[in-house]
């Protein structure tokens, strides 16, 4: 059988070699580029070519039969409160106000709360049970129990991570370590897109009425060690979505074309010489840009969506930046063979005033992301697309205040499409929401990884990248398969 | 002392090579010292006397070792009785020959047709050797048909079709199963452990350890028993490194086993559970299999036509040669032209996106060939009714996409024989939900939906069991009785 990672490996390998010899021994200068042209001829043909080829990926052959063949990934980043939105305690509504049950907590690492007296406090909204599947879902997200025989709520989750940028980096790279390669990354390194004309891994951001959230730094799309080309290219939601995507006044389109083709060539005579994987992101970039000044205008005029479809999501008013907005864009992306879609919504992080603005939130998210799945439902793309909605961790079922500290132990999200079996729910908490049930339904964030690349046909162990004089993975050296959440 | 007889007898396949090779290599010698003889040939070289029989004796002495290991491996019984007999005696027989050759081939108008027939004897023991470890057809089971035709081999012919109702469960479900898999080691041509399973009163009868459906004190019998071991253990069967059963071949096996090893009922005297029924639905009133297009030639063809269409064409399977071809980002540049390119690699895709691309109703026969096709995207093409005769035999169709088509509801009967169609969308046509539900109501398998509706019942009840009391969760218990008064 074929070894089905190698090309891109092999071929860094070999212009590794190539170079460290040309370089090293620059005195034998002529005679090492001999050797290197026996050892690989094609260094001496190749390297004048202008345009590089599109990337199609490492894997030739998936491991598995695929399901889907794309990603959106609804981010809710500032931790979800799973004990309010989709994880009905009533035992803890029950202990109310009373101090936590110290058995749950004793010795356990706490963010804001460590070594604060410690009080249960229940969900202050109604939870009921939603369609046919009897999914329970709570009141605050009126639209989301209207889907819930689509979704697959997933209750079970935990990781690593108690502060923001750290558990961001976790559930994107899998690692809380800098310099790791997102999710988003390493799908498009194994399968490339299935477009030229825009970016393979997109990122839309958007927030609450204040703006004031956490941040989310860019480094969360990040490619790490992987070629830069694989990282996620973040469109702006407001106004001109890519910076200076227009040609400026006096050159045409043919003008720019030439010029882009003569850059390329210059930098074909500077790849050929250093080989560096770096000059070949340039090339593509430069090419993708050209490209993009059609494919992205038409890609973000939402004038051309019908009324009913704007309505649908709620978007007010077009261009407003809005989740509703990004939401609609994502699926006008997915229609364009993107391969993976971030669409960011900061404002969860509600350590006070959880009550009031728990609901402001979920009136900004709630409707776009049902309307997102029955949209994508009723075009024929739910099937073979994976909509993945959650945050980075939970929050505690112990007051804080006003509101909920960060929670590692259990949080909550849902899947759909993709393969996913809708109306599921799996996994579970103990009676406090504090702790997964660790039962074969429990879901660590490699797990969630390693299952999300089983909907690709990717073996989450086969799909490494040589850095450093080791084979990395997104799930490092864990992960295990969901497999019962296929059907 | 541990009995080295079965350690020494398993070398008998691998030494029996070294004799057949020596005589070989004296029989191409002897050709050359012929030809040396002839004008112009001078240079071949002749062999000395003293070499011959150096030569001889040493395939004389491999020969008695390999009939020796022989000997010792065939006590261990694991072979059928009567081909074993027959490549003994060949074996000691050819053991003995080489001897003989030894003895007389000083006296050279003896020699040269006694080694020729010596040869003919080792290729024909050797043959009888293979036939015991690989089957009576073991050279011509993978001929090319034209080959076998011509030498008057025909393949068997394939298996008729039997109508659901009339199938019966040994004969039309199990016996094929086993055909596939067990009866290339217990069948007529070779019955390792004395049991053949190619015909019920045979399997009935049993071998050496007995009669292997008869259940045993409160344990499965031998046949399900060893089905069910982990695949590395010896008592595994097939044995391990053999093709082993699908998951389908052992749900249908299960099945039989659970339903008391039934030889002479019909299948549908049988309660059949919904996967078991999906898969005699497949098995008996099916579709004649079709062959496997070869892996390697499909993808590299695949590679060539993607490269020249501008689209995406990708292998979705770690072992067959299946496809997802997308010509969607090729968009309007993919034509009636570019859909018929695709013919070489047709049989192998699997998914097909044609959204936004220009092909129109002409080019769609083009599907026709395309007979494992499950997903097909063909939204947004101006294509209408007459278009859908094209899918009407693609059998395998899972989901439909024709969004924003020129379809209406009289299109739809071509679709109604597709009794694996789960997903189809028809948003932005003219097709109405009537149009739907009556292409539903054709495709519905009356029986399967008796089945489910069974279940569905029997679910019902269980769940009024054990009900619960809305949100809570909380088990309904049954009143507690008020404490009787005096």
């Amino acid at each position: 059988m074929n070894p089905p990672f190698d090309p891109l490996l092999l071929e860094r390998q070999q212009r590794d070699w190539s170079r460290r010899t040309f370089l090293g021994k620059s005195a034998q200068a002529l005679g090492a580029l001999a050797l290197g042209a026996l050892i690989n001829p094609r260094l001496l043909a190749a390297g004048t070519a202008a345009a590089p080829a599109p990337w199609r990926g490492v894997v030739s052959s998936p491991q598995f039969p695929p399901r889907a063949k794309r990603v959106i990934h609804l981010y809710m980043a500032g931790g979800p409160s799973h004990l309010d939105l989709f994880d009905y305690k009533p035992e803890l509504n029950r202990i109310h106000g009373q101090p936590f049950p110290a058995s749950f907590t004793a010795g356990q690492q706490l963010a804001q709360l460590q070594g604060a007296r410690l009080i249960a406090r229940g969900s202050s909204f109604r939870f009921s049970r939603c369609g046919l599947s009897g999914q329970m879902i709570s009141d605050l997200l009126p639209y989301t129990q209207q889907i819930a025989d689509d979704i697959c709520i997933v209750r079970s989750l935990h990781t690593e991570q108690i502060n923001h940028d750290p558990a961001h980096a976790f559930m994107n790279a899998g690692s809380q370590i800098k310099g790791r390669p997102s999710m988003g990354s390493w799908l498009l390194y194994g399968l490339g897109a299935e477009t030229e004309n825009l970016p393979g891994f997109v990122v839309l951001m958007s927030h609450g009425p204040s703006g004031g959230e956490q941040p989310v730094s860019a480094r969360q799309w990040s490619a790490g060690f992987l070629p830069s080309r694989f990282q996620g290219v973040q469109f702006q939601s407001k106004g001109q979505p890519v910076h200076y995507v227009g040609n400026p006044d006096g050159v045409c389109q043919s003008t720019q074309r030439q010029v882009i083709d003569e850059i390329a060539r210059l930098n074909g005579y500077h790849e050929e010489e250093t080989h560096d994987p770096e000059v070949q992101t340039r090339l593509a970039q430069y090419e993708l840009a050209f490209k993009m000044q059609s494919s992205v205008p038409e890609l973000t005029d939402l004038s051309r969506e019908p009324a009913s479809i704007r309505e649908l999501y709620g978007v007010k008013e077009l261009g407003d930046g809005s989740f509703a907005a990004n939401c609609l864009t994502a699926r006008r992306l997915a229609e364009r063979g993107v391969r993976f879609i971030q669409v960011y919504h900061r404002g969860w992080d509600q350590h006070g005033n959880l009550d009031t603005d728990i609901q402001e939130v979920c009136r900004r998210v709630d409707q776009a992301s049902a309307a997102l799945v029955q949209d994508l439902k009723q075009r024929g793309l739910l099937d073979d697309t994976l909509v993945l909605w959650g945050g980075e961790f939970g929050r505690t079922p112990m007051g804080q205040g006003s509101g909920r500290d960060h929670h590692i132990n259990a949080f909550s999200a849902w899947m759909a499409g993709g393969g996913i079996r809708p109306g599921l729910s799996w996994g579970s908490t103990d009676e406090m929401g504090y702790r997964y049930v660790d039962d074969a339904q429990q879901m660590h964030v490699h797990d969630l990884h390693a299952t999300m690349l089983a909907a690709f046909g990717l073996d989450h162990e086969k799909l490494v990248y040589r850095f450093q004089g080791r084979d990395f993975r997104l799930t490092d050296v864990h992960g295990k398969v969901a497999w019962g959440l296929f059907s | 002392m541990h009995d080295l007889a079965p350690f020494l007898g398993h070398f008998h396949p691998v030494w029996v090579h070294l004799p057949i090779g020596i005589f070989l290599l004296l029989a191409l010698l002897e050709a050359s010292t012929l030809l040396s003889r002839a004008r112009g040939l001078r240079g071949l070289p002749a062999v000395p006397a003293a070499l011959r029989t150096l030569i001889l004796s040493a395939g004389a002495a491999a020969a008695a070792v390999a009939a020796l290991l022989g000997w010792l491996l065939a006590r261990g019984g694991e072979y059928d009785p009567a081909l074993l007999h027959r490549h003994q005696l060949l074996g000691f027989g050819a053991a003995a020959g080489a001897l003989l050759l030894l003895a007389l081939h000083r006296w050279r108008a003896l020699y040269l047709p006694a080694l020729a027939a010596y040869l003919v004897l080792l290729t024909v023991t050797g043959h009888a050797g293979g036939t015991i470890t690989h089957g009576g057809d073991y050279l011509t089971a993978h001929m090319p048909p034209g080959l076998a035709r011509r030498l008057g081999l025909a393949p068997p012919p394939p298996p008729a079709q039997v109508a659901y109702d009339q199938a019966e469960v040994y004969a039309d479900v199990i016996q094929p199963v086993l055909n596939g898999r067990c009866v290339s080691c217990h069948g007529p041509a070779k019955a390792n452990g004395g049991l053949r399973l190619d015909s019920w009163a045979e399997l009935a009868k049993g071998g050496k350890h007995g009669p292997p459906l008869k259940d045993g004190e409160g344990a499965p019998s031998d046949f399900a028993r060893r089905l069910e071991l982990p695949e590395d253990e010896k008592e595994h069967m097939p044995p391990r490194g053999k093709p082993q059963l699908s998951p389908e071949d052992l749900t249908l096996l299960e099945w039989w086993v659970t339903n008391g090893y039934p030889h002479d009922q019909k299948v549908t005297a049988l309660n059949r559970p919904a996967e078991v029924e999906d898969l005699l639905d497949r098995r008996l009133a099916g579709h004649p299999p079709v062959p496997v297009p070869p892996r390697a030639a499909t993808l590299a063809e695949a590679q060539a036509l993607a490269a020249g269409a501008g689209i995406l064409i990708r292998s979705i399977s770690p072992d067959g040669p299946w496809l997802d071809v997308n010509a969607a980002p090729a968009g309007g540049r993919f034509g009636d032209l570019d859909l018929a390119r695709l013919a070489p690699i047709a049989p192998a895709i699997v998914w097909l996106d044609l959204d936004g691309t220009a092909v129109t109703a002409g080019g769609l026969p083009a599907l026709r060939a395309m007979i494992r096709l499950e997903r097909l995207h063909l939204a947004g093409l101006k294509v209408g009714d007459d278009a859908l005769a094209n899918l009407s035999d693609l059998h395998h169709l899972r989901y439909l996409n024709l969004n924003g088509t020129l379809v209406t509801d009289q299109g739809l009967a071509a679709l109604q024989h597709l009794t694996e169609l789960r997903a189809l969308y028809v948003w932005q046509t003219k097709v109405t939900a009537e149009g739907v539900q009556a292409l539903g109501r054709r495709l519905g398998n009356p029986r399967r939906l008796a089945l489910w509706q069974a279940q569905r019942a029997q679910l019902d009840r269980q769940i009024e069991a054990d009900r619960f009391t809305g949100e809570t969760g909380e088990a309904l218990r049954p009143p507690v009785p008020a404490p009787a008064h005096p």
